[in-house]
């Protein structure tokens, strides 16, 4: 799978240093299926930030995967639902909550990447 | 735009930057733009007893309908003026955002979410997102002769009377 970490604002003019990299890294790893967007780290996010959001969700859907976003303060938690992304992307509480989510169950199959965006 | 002075809003009126407890401001329609754009209006927000997430509710709205100028108004690589102002008005705040662009043909089609006149990964939620943190939100556009969007914000604790506080 891979895990974004997401810092500062996500607006219109910052979309692309999110979508951009995470886009080459899902490209070029084509066994990955799920997306982890950890959001601890964002302080602002208007709805062009959410069209990114679901634009990774479509991704991951599209290889059979799903979207987990972590750590959405109230604020984000509000947008991703006035935004109605809220019925498609699933929230946890933290990292190790959505990786052990998504988690192969199948021992000794648990092939696991991660991919670090923005690191802190 | 098309021959005509640069530096006139047309829908906005006279008086902004000029009353007191009033700003005019002035940038070219670029996503550089916004965070300056959003920042401004919270900076001159703080003098009314907004709370923080008021303020932030403000930012949020700012940044919607300062986007949709930076996207749909004016010709890819060509951006026009978009003026951001607001003034006190009986302890609320009254921001006015207009540009200079294509305008608006249908202006109840583009305030439902979900419709867009771009394709890519724009969902067309701008106004309706804007409209849901602000207490009024209403737009002034006709084709060729750009947008005004006005938008009214109370502070919460105003509305509860001066004892609240």
């Amino acid at each position: 799978m891979l895990v974004a970490r997401v810092e500062g604002e996500l607006d219109l003019a910052s979309a692309a240093q999110l979508r951009n990299p995470v886009e080459e890294a899902w490209n070029a790893g084509s066994d990955l299926r799920h997306i982890v967007l950890n959001l601890k780290g964002l302080s602002f996010l208007d709805s062009t930030g959410i069209a990114v959001i679901l634009g990774r969700y479509r991704a991951a859907l599209a290889r059979g995967g799903r979207l987990v976003v972590v750590d959405a303060n109230a604020r984000v938690r509000r947008m991703l639902e006035i935004s109605g992304a809220l019925r498609l992307v699933e929230l946890a509480d933290s990292e190790a909550e959505a990786l052990a989510r998504l988690a192969p169950r199948k021992q000794g199959r648990g092939r696991r990447r991660r991919r670090r965006q923005h690191p802190t | 735009m098309n021959g005509q002075p640069w530096d006139m809003p047309r829908r906005l009126g006279t008086g902004w930057g000029e009353a007191p407890d009033s700003f005019l401001l002035r940038v070219p329609a670029d996503a550089a733009n916004l965070a300056f754009a959003r920042a401004v209006v919270a900076a001159f927000a703080a003098r009314l007893p907004f709370t923080v997430e008021e303020i932030e509710d403000l930012k949020l709205a700012v940044s919607e309908i300062v986007a949709n100028c930076i996207v749909h108004a004016y010709p890819a690589g060509q951006p026009g003026p978009v003026w951001v102002a607001a003034r006190v008005v009986e302890g609320a705040l009254e921001v006015m955002v207009e540009d200079r662009g294509r305008g608006i043909a249908d202006v109840d089609k583009a305030r439902e979410a979900g419709y867009s006149t771009v394709g890519g990964e724009h969902l067309g939620i701008g106004f309706s997102v804007a409209e849901t943190y602000v207490d009024e939100l209403s737009v002034e556009s006709a084709p060729g002769e750009g947008t005004c969007v006005r938008m009214l914000k109370r502070p919460a604790s105003q509305a509860a009377g001066p004892l609240a506080r």
